[in-house]
Order: C-alpha cells, then structure tokens, then sequence
C-alpha cells in the first residue's frame, strides 16, 4: 500500500517536467489555434466569430479535398517503404565487418544535412535536363518531366522524404536489435536456422515495441510532410504535391486567412488523434505480449 | 565461424545492396560539397560539372569572413547542448515512468503527451510567439530553449525502450533496498546508454538544424542560430549557391562528429551493458 | 454558441499587447547589397539622437511571409519596418501605417517617380517612403545571339523563335517564372499589360482577366511552356537569379534590374543585352515596376521619431543615392537620379532608366487576387487547362471577392 502511493508519487515526480512544459507550450498554443479556427482572422485587424463556417468551407473547398487525397497518398506510400528501408539499412550494418562503419555514417548522413542544401541538390538532379534525365537516356529511357510534372512531382517529393528520414529510423532499429539478446541467435544457429528464419522467428517478434514507435512516429510524420514541399515544389505543379498541412500553410502566410488555416490544421490532429488512439487499441501501445 | 558457401553468397548479397544504397545515399551529399568549390559560371552549367577543374577554396574563407560563422557555431552549440541534456533526463524519467510505473491515468498521460506530436507546427506557431512575449522571453536563450524540450518524441522512444528491458534487473536493487529514484538513476538510466546516445543524436541535430522556430522568436545578431545566419544569404537578388553550400557544410560537421562519437555507444548491446553493471 | 464566444473573447485578450519598450526598432530583410549601408546611416543617427535605432535583419524568404505576420498578429510589431507592395493594402486597411501628410512637404511629394508615388499613397494619404524602383526586361546572351546569327526579338514569335533555335539538350531558350507564389504573378504583368490586358478594372468591381486580351497574355505562358518547351517548368529555374543566364542554363531570361550589376560583378566578362517586354506585334513595350517601401508603425510609441528619422534618411542624407547605386537599381527621387550619374553612365542601368519610363507600379492586389492569377498559371502551364477556361474560373472567384471587398485600393 505504502509502496504504491510511493510508487504513483515518484511517477509524478518523473512526468511533471515534461507534462507541464506540453501544457504549457503546446496544448495552450493548441487551444488558442482552435479558437482562432472560429473566426475569420488575417492576422491583422479584429478576429470576427464564425463559428464552424470555415470547417464547413473546407468540404467544399476543392483544393483542400484533392490535398486531403494527397496526404493519405503520402501516408500509404511513406510508412512502409520507410519501415522496410530503414529495418534493412539496421540488419545490413549491424553485423560488425569490413568498412560497415563508413556505411553507417553515410547512410546516417542525409539526416544531418540542412534542408536548403537537399532541396538545392534534388532540384537539380530532377530537372527535365538533368543529370537523372542523362543517366536513364543512356540506357534508353526517353526523357521524364519529373518535378515539372503532376503525375511525378508527388514521388519526387516522396523519395526525398525517405531520403532524408530512413537513417534516422535506422538508428532506432539498431538500437532495437542491439536490445535482443545474443543468446537467442547462438541456440538458434545450433537448430540450423538460416538468415531469414533467424530474422522472421526472433528479431522480428521481439522488435515489436521499437517497430511499433517507427510505424505510430512515421505515420504521424507522414501526415505532416510540410518542409520538403515547402523547398522543393512550393505544393506544386498546380498542387499536385500540396498537402493538408502545406495548403494550412498557404492559407496562413500567404493568403493570411489564419481562421481557415487553423480549421484544417485542427482537422489534421483530430484524424491523426482518432488514427493512432484506434492503431494503440490493435497494437496494445507495442507491448511485447 | 565456417566460412560456408552460402555464406559468401550472403555476404556478396549483402555488400551490393550496401554499396547500392550508399551511392544513393551520398551523392546528394557529394554534390553539396562539390558545389561549395565551384566558381560563379559551374553552378548552374549544363551539363553539370561533376569536379570542379579549379576548386574554389576561397568559397570557404570568404564565408568565415563576410559574416560571423564562428559565434553562430558556438551560439548553436551552446542551445543545441542544453536542449539535448535537459531533454534526454526528462525524457528518460517520463519514459521510465510511463512505460514501468504504476499509476492512475497513466494510459491516459501516454496518450495526452504523443497527441502533441500530432499538431501541426504551423498552427501553434503564432500563439505561441505570444506566450513567450507574454512571458517576456522574446530574443532570450529561454525562448530558444525551453519550448523545444518537452518533445513527445523521446518520451516515445524510451517509453518503446523501457518497456522491453527485463523486469528482473529492477526487482533485484529493490529488494536490495534501493527506492525507485535510486533504481533509476543507479540501474535503469547506465543500461540506457545506446538508446540515450540515439536519443542524443536526433536531439543534437534537430536543434541544430532548427530555423523557422528561432527565427521568429529572435531578432538580435546575439541570438542568431547557424541555420538563421545561414538564410540570410539568400538574399533579394540572387542567392550564392557556392557560399550557402561552403556554409552548410561547415555546418555538418559538427552533426556529424556527434554521430561518430556517439556510434560506439549506440552500437554497445544494451544487454552486455546491463550484466557489466 | 454564447458560451463559445465569451471564451473566444477572453481568449483574444491575451492577444491584445503594445510594443515594446526599448530602442525604436527597423526591420527589414537581410541584403548584402545594402544593410552594411544602412547600418551606416543608423549609426549615425543613433549618435545624434537620445533614443537610439536597432536595425533588426530577418532573412529574406521568411521575412514577409511569416516574421512580420507573426509579429503583427501577436500586436507587436516594429516601429518601423520596410514592406513590399503586395502587402501593403492589408497593412494600410488594418490601420497600421503611420500617415506622413503632415511631414512631408508637396514638394518632396513631387520629387518622386509617379510609380514611386502610387505605390505609398492610398485613400489621398501618403504612408511611407518607397525605396528603390525595379522594372522587370529580358536579359539575353549576346554572345550566344552573335554565333548563332540572331537580332534581339522585338514581337512575341521573335522572342519564340530565337528561343527555339537556342535551345538545346542543355540550354533552355528562355527562363520565365515557373515556381508558384507571388513573384511568379509579379513577372506576368507586364506581358499581361503589354497586350492591353488588365486583371480587374480600374475601379476595382470588376475582373477583366478573361478578356480576349488578357488571355492572348496568359496563351503567352502557354506556348513558351507547353508548345514550344522553351522554358523550364521547375526548379531550380529561379527567374530572379541571373546566374542562370550567366552560366549558360538558358539563353534568355525574365529579370529584374537587379540582375545588371550582379552581372557585371560577378561575370565582369559576360556579355549580355536587355530588350523591354513587347506586346505580341511588339507596337507596344511594357515593365512592371517592384520595390520596397519604409513605412512606420501607427502604433509605436516612436512614432514621431520614426517619421522623422525616415524623412531625414530619404531626403536629408544621400542615401537613397548611395543605396540605389550599390544595388543597381532606379532611386524613386527625381532629383536623386538626376544626380545619380554612376546609374546613368552605366549602360545596363541607363537602359532599364528608359524602360522606367514606360513601366508601370507592381500592383497591390489582396493575395486572394494574386491567389488566382498563381492558379491560372499553375491550370496553363502544368495541369492541362486551355486559357479561357482558367481565366474564366479566376474570374468568377476575383468577382466574389471583390464584391465583398470593402478595403482601400
């Protein structure tokens, strides 16, 4: 009895830092958002109250119907090729051996590389006469529009965003499997299993809780992609790349219209809230059962 | 081991697919760097030039001269450090608490606390400018560091770590007397070296390459971040690829000899760790 | 509903704050060309006066689209601060520039350029000092012209067909804006207008974007993209950024006047030409002029100091001469020009001095407006969209807007 009280009190000790530093400077902001979501405010003269005129505006709002397409295209795309990319980099280098060492800081090096630079350089490498364009004509393909077009633009973007994040997700997966214990693997070489059957029977199952940070941490980014459209195609060609997150952007600090802005930033974090609270139901918070 | 031949296949496997993804991986890079040494005239050339005839290291004095580099890297290094430390104890202890204390409403707090990762930055950014002038922390090391601590972010990872380290390590000092404050800081937190040495990495760099943030709240040439500075040569006329470029890889060095220097630590097996304490 | 605006109303009191006390503050972006100058000028007046200046520099792609907003919506901007066009009317509609009537004499009104003077006056009232005027031509590369044997094109099929023949796997004929944002409707203006066409009328009730002339413009955008490929639809194809001509990306290039001096500092032995924007028999030249305008916050407690540092740093001191020089642009003073003889004698500048003569003022239409005109191109240039039926959907939104618009123009 004694211990439990002691135990919820230190509990508290642990979390208040954090929780009222949330509280108070993202949950606040938050709700100050939402209510600025109410009116229609261009950041300048009086708020007027609205109510929820502009979450009804924004269904009927054509542009925001085909980003709303857009970002769950991103989310479909982004989460497994980033699960599988960045779980295959974590088992390629973690074995110790010749020059893994080097690979490991270059594949963890796009992380650290300021945006400007990335942006500069995919530009470069995706435009119609670029060099991406040179290397697929010697091998016979005719040349692409990529970032010029509506139909490629999206991947351009999407491949950039895997770029700059599979090391980043590499490093939890290493620290993941450096979690499971040797011995696993060793009685697992005396039964004669093979590289896949050690990988589907041990590392797999017990990499349940960092697998389970990479998918919730991935899904939440990929539904808030904003700074790699933001440099690389400003949502274009003719929005084929802006997202809901982007076009709030866009409405705030181009158009200034901050109420509307607000509206669909909020209707982001009631999808991503509903989303992950019913993924922790499926996943049981990636508890290793 | 045996060197079986289905081994080498493996390991031949292996190195392609390692060699493939890392040509990928680097050339970007690559290019950012060989940018940097380009003269006025290569920059935009097509078709492009892959080694520059005449590298122009000038690119790089010129850089440290026009404009205050070294007290961006060391006004950065000093806001990137004390977010990191701050972060990963508090981070550590409401991952811990979350992940192996028992307490009422702590599914709830899990929940509440990854439900800040889901707001979108863009929309809290104007209120929160007015918080922190309200709190009269406009242009203070305050106002770049406290607001980026209470990151769900390593909450959620070492709430992922905790809960897969074995229970019988804690068990074991409590029954020796230990309270949970004392298990936590003499057990718990040493066996979380790799995980805080990750945890470091992606905090270090964040911060690093911060800008929007710092942007908005500062306004004094004393407060200046690196990623600040370095915008301001994009200018209203042209923007200077071949300094921008000298001055972001300047800046990654810095990242990256963090990442080297933690690498052992993230690569120690936390288990090994564990039965060494 | 009552209860959700009583909260809402407590809520905005949080955001209701004054300035900040301290030094008077001036904000604008970072430019090498000219903050060391300006600098220079603060300082001196900071060392004959008690209350001293603080020049705050903000980079450039941020500082419009989100420092000030931030600043502004949170009630506490600068005291003074430099703004461009485009945002000049929600600032002066929200009440938040300072009048100069009574500062300014009729005279110094008279010194400047009419395009000068369009662009601070608003409701008969004069709302700050504009800086420096920036006229858009073509730029093109006469040495390339010479080899391949070709006259500077003065039509629109002139200009098409030099593209065309320059154009190579790894040249473009020439770079127009194809990024979307604001700067990309700043540079469809003057061909806009070259052809007679006008994106609403002029008082403002009603759009003309989907006339036949506005939309022959708009086809312009069309062909050189789509029909001809002259031009490249993506980045890093920036139009503002001469380099690229000066490297060799392209043959010809939408620039401003800007572009001159960056020219002859940084490739002093490239050589270059400039041709007006013609209409599409080329009977007619038009530019747009773009520039910024130091105005002073109607709230500051400084406010009468910073009007009158702005009035003795634009007509007491020379620099307004020694800025405009450095960057290579058109000072907005008359009497300033006229002694400006470094802009003058240099030939690239003494021909967009010519070209200011017929150029008209950057527009200050409400982003909803420039909204729909980045739609159009977007619609034009990538999405497929014939012309008219771009500039007939623009049309019908600007005209729901402007029925509901009841600001300043």
């Amino acid at each position: 009895m004694k211990y439990k009280c002691r135990e919820s009190l230190t509990a508290w000790f642990f979390i208040l830092p954090d929780f009222v530093g949330q509280i108070v400077f993202i949950m606040l902001p938050a709700v100050l958002g939402f209510i600025i979501s109410l009116s229609i405010w261009d950041g300048l003269g009086k708020p007027t109250f609205v109510g929820f005129e502009n979450y009804f505006k924004m269904f009927s709002d054509p542009i925001f119907m085909k980003s709303l397409v857009i970002t769950v295209k991103y989310v479909i795309w982004f989460v497994p090729l980033n699960f599988i990319f960045s779980l295959l980099m974590a088992l390629l280098i973690r074995e110790k051996s010749k020059g893994v060492t080097i690979f490991r800081t270059i594949y963890f090096a796009p992380t650290a590389i300021s945006l400007i630079s990335v942006g500069f350089v995919w530009s470069y490498m995706f435009q119609s006469n670029g060099f991406i364009n040179s290397l697929l004509s010697n091998i016979g393909i005719e040349k692409q529009e990529f970032l010029g077009s509506t139909d490629q633009a999206f991947y351009i973007v999407l491949a950039m965003s895997l770029y700059m994040s599979v090391g980043y997700f590499m490093i939890i997966f290493l620290g993941g499997l450096n979690d499971i214990s040797r011995e696993y693997y060793d009685a697992a070489e005396v039964d004669g299993a093979n590289i896949l059957q050690k990988f589907w029977y041990i590392s797999f199952p017990l990499l349940k809780p960092t697998s389970f940070f990479v998918l919730v941490m991935s899904f939440i980014r990929a539904f808030q992609f904003f700074d790699q459209i933001y440099i690389l195609t400003s949502g274009g060609p003719f929005y084929s790349t802006t997202n809901i997150v982007f076009y709030a952007f866009q409405n705030a600090f181009q158009y200034y219209h901050f109420g509307y802005a607000a509206a669909m930033d909020f209707f982001v974090f009631l999808v991503l809230l509903i989303l992950s609270l019913i993924s922790f139901k499926i996943m049981k918070g990636g508890e290793i059962k | 081991m045996i060197k079986s031949k289905g081994n080498r296949i493996y390991q031949v496997v292996r190195y392609t697919i390692m060699i493939v993804l890392g040509i990928i991986m680097v050339f970007p890079l690559y290019w950012i760097c060989i940018t940097s040494l380009k003269s006025s005239g290569e920059i935009f050339s097509n078709p492009p030039v892959f080694l520059p005839s005449n590298p122009e290291w000038g690119n790089f004095i010129e850089v440290f001269k026009q404009l205050p580099f070294l007290k961006w890297i060391i006004n950065t290094f000093f806001v990137s450090i004390v977010i990191t430390v701050i972060a990963l104890l508090t981070h550590s202890m409401s991952g811990y608490a979350l992940a192996r204390l028992n307490f009422k409403g702590r599914n709830k707090i899990f929940i509440f606390m990854i439900s800040t990762l889901m707001i979108p930055f863009a929309s809290i950014m104007v209120p929160l400018f007015i918080i922190i002038r309200q709190l009269g922390w406009y242009d203070s090391y305050l106002a770049l560091i406290v607001p980026a601590i209470p990151n769900a972010f390593g909450i959620f990872l070492m709430r992922q770590f905790y809960l897969g380290i074995p229970k019988e390590l804690e068990e074991a000092s409590r029954l020796d007397g230990c309270s949970i404050v004392g298990t936590f800081f003499k057990i718990i937190l040493p066996i979380s070296k790799p995980m805080l040495a990750a945890l470091a990495v992606f905090f270090f760099i964040a911060n690093w390459n911060s800008f929007l943030w710092p942007m908005i709240v500062t306004s004094s040439e004393s407060m200046k971040l690196i990623q600040v500075g370095i915008a301001s040569y994009a200018g209203d006329y042209y923007n200077p690829w071949a300094y921008i470029m000298a001055a972001n890889t300047v800046a990654l060095i810095p990242t990256l000899f963090i990442f080297i220097f933690l690498q052992k630590q993230l690569m120690t097996s936390i288990t090994m760790s564990g039965i060494k304490s | 509903m009552k209860k959700a605006g009583i909260i809402f109303l407590v809520a905005m009191l949080l955001f209701t704050g004054t300035v900040l006390a301290g030094k008077i503050t001036l904000w604008k972006y970072a430019s090498v060309v000219n903050d060391a100058i300006l600098q220079g000028y603060v300082d001196q007046w900071n060392s004959e006066n008690e209350n001293e200046i603080e020049l705050v520099l903000i980079p450039f792609a941020q500082y419009t689209s989100t420092k000030l907003p931030a600043a502004f919506s949170s009630g506490m901007g600068p005291d003074m601060f430099w703004i461009s066009p485009g945002d000049f009317l929600r600032y002066a509609n929200a009440g938040i520039f300072a009048e100069f009537d009574n500062y300014i004499s009729q005279e110094q009104i008279d010194d400047m350029f009419d395009a000068a003077k369009e662009k601070v006056t608003a409701g008969g009232h004069i709302y700050g000092i504009p800086i420096g005027l920036e006229p858009l031509a073509i730029f093109y590369n006469k040495t390339l012209f010479n080899e391949y044997g070709l006259e500077a094109p003065k039509t629109w099929e002139e200009i098409f067909d030099a593209a065309e023949a320059l154009k190579t796997g790894e040249r473009w004929g020439i770079i127009l804006d194809p990024v979307p944002g604001s700067y990309q409707a700043f540079t469809f203006y003057p061909w806009l207008w070259a052809e007679d066409g006008k994106v609403i009328n002029d008082s403002w009730t009603e759009s003309e974007i989907n006339s036949a002339n506005s939309i022959e413009a708009i086809d312009f955008f069309n062909k050189a993209f789509n029909e001809y490929e002259v031009s490249p639809k993506t980045l890093p194809a920036v139009s503002s950024n001469i380099a690229m001509l000066a490297d060799g990306f392209a043959a010809m290039q939408e620039c401003g006047i800007w572009g001159v001096k960056v020219l002859q500092n940084s490739y002093p032995d490239f050589e270059f030409g400039i041709i007006p924007i013609p209409s599409k028999d080329g009977s007619k030249l038009m530019s747009v002029a773009g520039g910024w305008i130091q105005v002073v916050n109607d709230g500051s407690k400084y406010r009468e100091e910073a009007i009158n540092f702005t009035m003795w740093l634009f007509y007491e001191t020379d620099f307004l001469k020694v800025t405009s020089v450095s960057a290579g642009v058109i000072p907005t003073l008359k009497s300033v020009l006229a002694e400006a003889t470094e802009i003058l004698e240099n030939p690239g500048l003494a021909k967009f001095a010519e070209i200011m003569e017929f150029a008209k003022p950057e527009p200050r239409f409400p982003p909803e407006i420039v909204k729909t005109l980045q739609d159009i191109l977007q619609a034009v240039i990538f999405g497929g969209i014939s012309p008219e039926e771009a500039a007939n959907n623009a049309a019908k939104e600007i005209d729901s807007f402007l029925s509901g618009y009841k600001g300043l123009h």
